[in-house]
């Protein structure tokens, strides 16, 4: 091959991974499987939404939300996919809309291979091999002032794509779309003016990102950002595009203010006004809050650089994954018990010292003890240790005798006179006891050994007491 | 500045301040009064160190703060605020304790495979779904046994070598045909020690309750992601004089008996 056509096939091979980049999200329209997985159980036919249109308006969405926030909340990624879905299909219902844009998002975030980068395979033609080419559309990142807040970032793939949707470089873009805002306004063309003046934001939001970045370095390690030569002159160029933007927008409302008078009757056009007054003023609260970034980028650096002089641990630190994980899996499991409690103790936040957990107390009144044997599930199962009779058998049936021969001398008695009778006989504490529980079994017909007749009858009223009396009455009285 | 901690003293505050770090899951954004002790923290290195000497009265170390939480951890395994494995399971099987020791430390080398990737210069963080956790410890698993294919096993019950505990452990307890009935099943097995799946799950919920890992919902996966404390705590345990110390003398101490 000669050099001038290997150059040649070097350079498509870099256009060749740039076009590579919209592959996996072309291969999701493609495999006709997802959507009529989701789609299928309610007769949608599937040709009825477009996943790339759903993928694309997915990154739209992270980048316009990046203009307040260092990125996107998942959640809204999500949303935002589906409110689109809906929109595609009005009938769907939420939660199909819903599981579709799961599986798009979850889609651009490789969740099915860890997350991990996308990976895809093309010929290099100046290798004369096949290679993989590696990339991101969405990044799951710390937020720069708070390490536990993660956001939804575009990645290199993601900015790329995004980039490639817009067609022109941003600078252009924004003229271009000032242009179209004008015209359209005076046109009574509020909805395209809308877009467009959606769209005249991504160079603001690329100056903002652009300082977070490099803010973000800073803070990680302040020695690899040149403040001066590389973050100065763009404060300057973002300083400039803010004020004629701020300038801009004002002219743009009070035209559009004039034009709203003269429209005044026409409700449709009304609304679409209102809408488009609604963005420019949206866009007017991103550049004011990037005009504030902007004036506290260079106070923030100079913190920063102060803070790196902080103590830090110069603790060596080992791989989890190769000195720990691997010899431990390679030793026998005893070495892993005994250092069960340590690594316990190191993996877990500290624990208030407990008392008396409820929690705890469940597992305990559950959990096996070392005494009982585990394997055998019978054993579990502790014969009952009768409790001993509260009143000796001679007694019981001295009691019971007497309760009978009441109860046939009387014909029919009730509880409270049999008790009466038993005080004035001279009966003892413990008799007296013995007496209820006696005339309590018969009750129960089934251990009831004289087959009495028991029925509730009257008031029984004792001291503090008050309740049902019973009457017992013989079978043959009746 | 303030009003909720405008009445205390700078040694007040710093008892405050640790009280709120004892609570993992409380946060700044929620409760104004650790806001502004954060604040405090932030503007003054001298009651910083009021606070670091008063945590390390009651045997904590101060390992990090972030914008809504100071990081504590027990500077000893005698304090009182050391959680006890035996506290979260009470007579536990030996052998389950050995493989949820090995689960722990694969998950933190699921989400930090090297001390690198625990410095905190990091552009990105890692999450990744139950499933795929227990998949990154079954891989290493098979790649021991590959590596050891035809070695004879001579030893038995915790004398065997934990890989081999652990693959003898069943993965999940319920067996699924399609993807979909895959992730349903996923989120039907359960928590606990009877397959390595419920195992992760298992110590997964446990670091989520002490603020170690975080879910994220928003795909149709769910998925964990690390906090900072996670990080700093796990950045601690590898580094030497610590748990990896003991973890070098147990191995050593395992070498010589064999």
């Amino acid at each position: 091959m000669s050099e001038l056509a290997a150059t040649r096939h070097g350079d498509l091979a870099g256009q060749q991974k740039k076009l590579l980049l919209i592959e996996p999200i072309a291969r999701l329209e493609a495999d006709q499987r997802v959507k009529s997985r989701v789609l299928g159980n309610l007769g949608v036919e599937p040709d009825r939404v477009d996943l790339r249109y759903i993928a694309l308006s997915m990154l739209d969405h992270v980048m316009e939300a990046s203009a307040f926030n260092p990125g996107a909340d998942a959640t809204e990624i999500v949303a935002a996919g589906r409110s689109q879905i809906e929109r595609m299909i009005p009938e769907v219902d939420e939660q199909t809309a819903l599981k579709l844009a799961r599986k798009v998002y979850d889609h651009l975030r490789n969740a099915a291979k860890r997350y991990s980068a996308i990976s895809v395979e093309y010929f290099d033609a100046l290798k004369s091999n096949w290679s993989f080419h590696e990339f991101h559309y969405l990044n799951l990142i710390p937020d720069p002032e708070d390490g536990d807040k993660v956001w939804i970032k575009l990645g290199d793939a993601g900015q790329m794509v995004f980039l490639g949707m817009l067609e022109v470089a941003d600078e252009l873009l924004e003229e271009a779309e000032l242009i179209m805002m004008r015209k359209a306004i005076e046109r009574g063309r509020f909805e395209d003016a809308q877009g467009a003046a959606a769209r005249a934001r991504v160079r603001s939001i690329n100056f903002k990102l652009f300082i977070q970045d490099k803010l973000y370095r800073a803070r990680r390690a302040v020695g690899t950002v040149d403040w001066c030569a590389d973050v100065i002159p763009e404060l300057d160029g973002a300083r400039e595009h803010l004020n004629r933007r701020l300038t801009e927008e004002n002219e743009l409302l009070r035209r559009l203010s004039e034009k709203m008078v003269v429209i005044k009757d026409d409700a449709d056009a009304l609304r679409a006004s209102l809408g488009l007054k609604e963005t420019i003023e949206e866009s007017q609260s991103i550049h004011s809050a990037l005009y504030r970034e902007v004036s506290r980028a260079n106070e923030r650096f100079v913190e920063l650089s102060t803070d790196a002089f902080e103590e830090r641990s110069a603790m060596p630190c080992h791989d989890p994954e190769g000195e720990v994980l691997l010899p431990l899996l390679k030793a026998p499991l005893a070495v892993s018990v005994a250092l069960s409690e340590d690594v316990w103790a190191s993996l877990s936040a500290p624990t208030m010292p407990r008392l008396l957990d409820i929690g705890l107390l469940f597992e305990i009144a559950t959990s096996d003890r070392p005494e009982d044997p585990v394997e055998e599930e019978e054993d579990l199962i502790v014969p009952l240790e009768p409790l001993r009779p509260r009143h000796p058998p001679e007694q019981f049936e001295r009691i019971a005798q007497w309760f009978a021969l009441q109860v046939a001398q009387l014909g029919k008695a009730q509880l409270s006179q049999l008790l009466s009778l038993a005080v004035d006989q001279g009966l003892s504490e413990s008799d007296l006891r013995c007496l209820v529980l006696v005339a309590i079994r018969s009750m129960a017909a089934s251990d009831d050994p004289y087959d009495l007749i028991v029925e509730l009858s009257g008031a029984y009223r004792n001291r503090g007491f008050i309740g049902d009396d019973v009457m017992f009455r013989w079978r043959e009285a009746a | 500045m303030t009003t909720e901690t405008a009445h205390l003293n700078g040694s007040e505050k710093a008892v405050r301040l640790v009280y709120k770090a004892l609570r993992p899951k409380a946060s700044a954004a929620q409760d104004r009064e650790y806001a502004e002790l954060l604040l405090h923290w932030d503007a003054s290195p001298e009651w910083r160190e009021t606070v670091r000497a008063y945590a390390r009265l009651l045997e904590l170390e101060v390992i990090g703060t972030t914008r809504q939480k100071l990081i504590l951890r027990p500077s000893s395994e005698a304090s009182a605020f050391t959680a006890r494995l035996s506290d979260f399971r009470r007579n536990m099987p030996e052998v389950d304790r050995g493989i949820l020791a090995l689960v722990l430390i694969a998950i933190g080398a699921a989400f930090f495979r090297s001390g690198n990737d625990l410095s905190g210069l990091r552009d990105t963080i890692q999450e990744l779904t139950i499933g795929q956790i227990e998949g990154i410890l079954d891989e290493l698993c098979e790649q021991l046994k590959v590596e050891t294919d035809g070695d004879p096993e001579r030893r038995s019950d915790v004398l065997q070598e934990a890989w081999r505990r652990l693959i003898a452990k069943p993965r999940r307890m319920e067996r699924s045909v399609t993807a979909n009935a895959e992730q349903h099943h996923e989120r039907q097995e359960r928590a606990n020690t009877s397959s390595r799946y419920g195992m992760v799950k298992l110590v997964v919920s446990r670091l989520v309750d002490h603020d170690l890992l975080r879910p994220n919902v928003a795909g149709e996966m769910e998925s964990y992601y690390p906090t900072e404390r996670f990080r700093l705590q796990l950045r601690s345990a590898m580094a030497d004089d610590t748990l990896y110390d003991r973890l070098v003398r147990a191995l050593e101490a395992d070498q010589i008996v064999a």
